[in-house]
């Protein structure tokens, strides 16, 4: 093997052995304690958590698939007004975290919130939407709305990819829709389904931000996280993270063995693709109409952030009563909100460029070089989609009190800039890697084997021919690591924990916290990552167009 | 001028399938050398290994008596054109001529004279500043031939360069490519499954079949006569006679078929009387004529014909033989009718049963 892929190779292993290996090795070591984990399970409040989080899950990946599959048929079968857009739009609720969504959300389902004051002007008696159970079907909601372009760009991906052929011959074998829907396109696309579907179910499993802006605490991941504080005393929390870890290391496996293989819907991909027909009469308008919908729907709790953040009060009324600039006067003036964003921009750059300077080379690893052992590097980049961040965060903390001497580069407390910034871009490598893989897939071997026929070494090959070709890849991976860094969620409310260190998400949830005013100051914040995100997104969709789907894939 | 020596040369990629059996070759100095075989034959990967970006599992490759077996790629001074040309669509048709170049460290005047010159050589020297996506297969062709030849290589690699052309344009390029290699003095080496691209500009051609090379020579030498069935067939078409030696005398021999007894040529095996063999005709070979008085003459009944325009294609029957002959210029004849068929023996080429 050349010397320069064994330098990169072994820094990479490096990387993964200290900010994967070496935390996730102190929490199974602290936390697989069979004396433990059995108290664990054997507690109603701990079992109930974990119940409560597997509902969530369940739950909240069943409404995905709702949302998800009926715009994901249309728009591969269907020429409507307004198609590209409707399809850029649905994307609305990748633009902001969850935890911030539900901000917006209390306004609507509030004991004071819209829905109540729409029904009180018809003379009904006001719900406690958010009371009792209100509030679990309210996470499960939150996060569907959430998550469902993970599984929708997944669907429409694989749709893209079925031979239209297929399903005639079941129409000429006399199959009806709804027949041809279960028996031929629904197991066709099934790698699709399970791709996107693993993603999202392990997602909302370890999602942490919403349940605790909801006040949902009797979930696993808030459990974890209130028991951040006294660690070295009670070994509980171990045993939650590896329990969560169990369940989401399970999935992961049986979607790469079981039904990760992409390149196994790929085959029955057609010779001739699909042509979008277009409905006659108004049915064209009828599915633009379920796209804004649907949209709608899923902007609903970022419509309700905006107001919040221009009103001056907004209480029993469907309408803010008065409007006002000052919460973003106060946001900006705020003493955590200013150095939060400069932290959050300091963190993400710094994810940004790691992720790239990795993720270039591991993507060349596994399309181009292809060692042995390749499918074990593959799984090794990609674990961090599987390692959901509540874990790796606490892994971090556990590993920093654990080995003292880490503190000298990765202190939580006095110093979490270097920790946050790995953590953010071991959580990002992925996007990039699957990202430079898409582009170098799609660029032919030939055109690097001729730049070295022509004499050029393998740096210059990477530099004149392979970089240029892959540049928007490049740039679209280098954007979501960025962005999706700069709104973290997990890693930012475990990892920062000082206010002089906090990212911009951890600025946001203590702003939210404060009394009175705090809410409307956090949806002013709030909308400002809304914008930065909605920008990146867009930027993405265009430059990848349906190939953004693959970003979200195990 | 570059020669070119393969020894004992084999490669597989999965364990227990070679792709290439050990072999042996060598390319002359200045000559333009064609390795003809059907798809998945190994004759890519053939090229492949001259090229470097595969490894042979036995044997090392040669430039001129030097082992070049583990020199990497960029080190070979090989241009090699590919299949789909490998143009970069992110850089015009000067950038991409001049890339070899580039990486030579030739700059300033000289590059873009050398430039300019392969660029004439293909006639393409008005189109520098245009990206490869706004030209057309042939004009992409043309470039990707100049890429490999501007920086003066010592080897001329082609894999199936015309593949992609139509009909038309892939005659004139036949000639283009050929006259380009003898003017610049390349060694070349070319890939591909087409013969008469092979019969057509080739000073010399290697059959492979199999991962092996069934034989080398010239195209005359290969066509008309062929030491192998396969060759023979891949070659063009053929009638294949079953026949039995009768005598073997110093400048040929006497067999018999089913419908006549004819001298042959000596074959380059082995032979004794009473040995069996295949006797190989091309269908062109054939004299058609109305009377049996010359020698290697006999009867024949016309079954059916196939007009071609210039050429007729018959179908007869000798005894229980069918035989396809082709004829230029065909007259009219009626199915049923009798004709007499002739073949000089050195048109009758035996070929050894396995």
């Amino acid at each position: 093997m050349k010397i320069y892929r064994l330098f990169f190779i072994i820094i990479l292993c490096c990387f993964f052995a200290v900010f994967m290996a070496l935390p996730l090795y102190t929490v199974l070591s602290e936390g697989l304690n069979p004396a433990i984990i059995g108290e664990a399970l054997s507690s109603p409040l701990y079992l109930g958590g974990f119940f409560n989080a597997l509902k969530i899950s369940l739950v909240t990946t069943f409404i995905v698939f709702l949302i998800a599959l009926p715009p994901a048929l249309l728009f591969d079968r269907y020429d409507f007004p307004g198609k590209s857009f409707a399809n850029m739009m649905m994307m609305v609720p990748m633009v902001l975290p969850p935890f911030v969504g539900a901000l917006g959300f209390q306004q609507i389902f509030g004991h004071y919130g819209v829905l109540n004051t729409i029904l009180q002007s018809f003379s009904l008696s006001p719900v406690d939407w958010l009371g009792g159970g209100g509030r679990f079907w309210a996470v499960c909601i939150i996060e569907a709305l959430h998550l469902y372009p993970i599984l929708y760009l997944n669907l429409v991906a694989s749709l893209a990819n079925v031979d239209p052929a297929l399903e005639e011959a079941a129409r000429n074998l006399g199959a009806g829709r709804l027949k041809r829907l279960f028996r031929i396109t629904l197991p066709l696309i099934s790698p699709g389904i399970f791709a996107g579907g693993s993603i999202v179910l392990i997602w909302s499993f370890t999602e942490l931000g919403t349940p605790l802006m909801l006040g949902y605490n009797n979930v696993t991941t808030v459990q974890i996280f209130n028991g951040i504080t006294e660690l070295e005393s009670n070994p509980m929390p171990y045993s939650l993270v590896v329990l969560m870890l169990v369940f989401s290391a399970g999935l992961y496996c049986a979607s790469r063995f079981l039904f990760g293989n992409i390149s196994d819907a790929q085959m029955v991909k057609g010779g001739t693709g699909r042509i979008a027909c277009r409905p006659r009469g108004l049915r064209p308008w009828l599915v633009s109409g379920v796209f804004l919908f649907i949209t709608f729907l899923a902007a609903l709790p970022h419509i309700a952030l905006v107001f919040s953040a221009f009103a001056l009060d907004w209480n029993a009324t469907i309408l803010p009563s008065s409007w006002t600039l000052l919460h973003f006067k106060n946001a900006l003036s705020h003493e955590i909100v200013l150095p939060s964003i400069v932290n959050s921009l300091k963190y993400s750059s710094i994810a940004m460029v790691v992720c790239v300077a990795l993720g270039v080379p591991a993507a060349l690893l596994l399309v181009r070089w292809k060692p042995r052992g390749r499918r074990f590097f593959d799984i090794m980049v990609m674990l961090p989609l599987a390692v959901p961040g509540i874990i790796l965060a606490f892994g971090y903390l556990s590993m920093c009190a654990k080995y003292q001497w880490l503190n000298k580069w990765f202190d939580p407390v006095n110093n979490p800039v270097l920790l946050l910034a790995a953590a953010y871009a071991m959580r990002r490598l992925p996007y990039v890697v699957r990202s430079v893989s898409a582009g170098l897939e799609q660029t032919p071997v030939a055109l690097d084997e001729a730049a070295r026929n022509l004499g050029a070494g393998a740096f210059t090959v990477l530099r004149r021919v392979t970089l240029p070709l892959i540049s928007a890849n490049l740039i679209i991976g280098a954007l979501f690591a960025f962005s999706f860094s700069m709104l973290e969620v997990s890693d930012s409310l475990m990892l920062a924990q000082k206010a002089a260190y906090y990212p911009v998400t951890k600025a946001i949830f203590e702003l939210s916290q404060i009394l009175g005013e705090g809410p409307f100051i956090a949806c002013a914040f709030g909308l400002w990552a809304m914008l930065f995100l909605t920008f990146t997104i867009l930027a993405a969709t265009l430059l990848m167009g349906k190939r953004i789907g693959s970003l979200f894939r195990l | 001028m570059l020669k070119v020596e393969l020894r004992n040369i084999s490669k597989s990629y999965t364990p227990g399938k070679a792709v290439l059996y050990p072999l042996d070759l060598t390319v002359n100095p200045g000559e333009l050398f064609f390795l003809l075989g059907p798809s998945g034959c190994g004759k890519s990967t053939l090229l492949r290994l001259l090229a470097g970006f595969i490894s042979p599992d036995t044997g090392s490759i040669l430039f001129d008596g030097k082992d070049i077996t583990s020199t990497a790629p960029e080190k070979r001074d090989a241009g090699l054109v590919f299949q789909n040309y490998a143009l970069w669509p992110h850089m015009t048709v000067f950038d991409n001529v001049a890339f070899g170049l580039d990486t030579r460290k030739i700059k300033g005047e000289e590059k873009k004279q050398k430039v300019r010159a392969a660029l004439e050589m293909v006639d393409m020297q008005n189109l520098g500043d245009r990206r490869p996506s706004s030209l057309s297969g042939g004009q992409q062709q043309r470039v990707a031939l100049a890429r490999a030849i501007a920086f003066r290589p010592k080897l001329l690699l082609l894999d199936e360069p015309l593949s992609n052309l139509d009909a038309k344009l892939r005659d004139s390029m036949r000639n283009e490519i050929r006259r380009i290699c003898k003017e610049a003095g390349l060694t070349a080496i070319y890939v591909t499954h087409d013969r008469k691209e092979a019969l057509s500009m080739g000073d010399r051609i290697a059959v492979i079949y199999d991962g092996r090379i069934e034989e080398t020579g010239a195209p005359w030498e290969i066509y008309r006569r062929p030491s192998t069935r396969f060759s023979a067939e891949f070659m063009g078409n053929a009638n294949f006679i079953p026949v039995k030696i009768i005598d073997v005398e110093p400048d040929g021999c006497l067999v018999e078929t089913s419908f006549a007894r004819m001298r042959c040529a000596l074959p380059a095996f082995p032979v004794a009387k009473g040995n069996t063999c295949t006797a190989m005709v091309r269908p062109e070979s054939f004299n058609i004529s109305t009377a049996a008085n010359i020698p290697n003459s006999f009867k024949a009944v016309i079954k059916t014909m196939t007009f071609q325009g210039e050429t007729g294609g018959w179908l007869l029957a000798a005894d229980g033989c069918d035989l396809s002959v082709l004829e230029l210029c065909p007259p009219k004849r009626e199915t049923g009718g009798e004709l007499f068929l002739s073949v000089t023996p050195e048109h009758i080429v035996l070929l050894e049963d396995k």
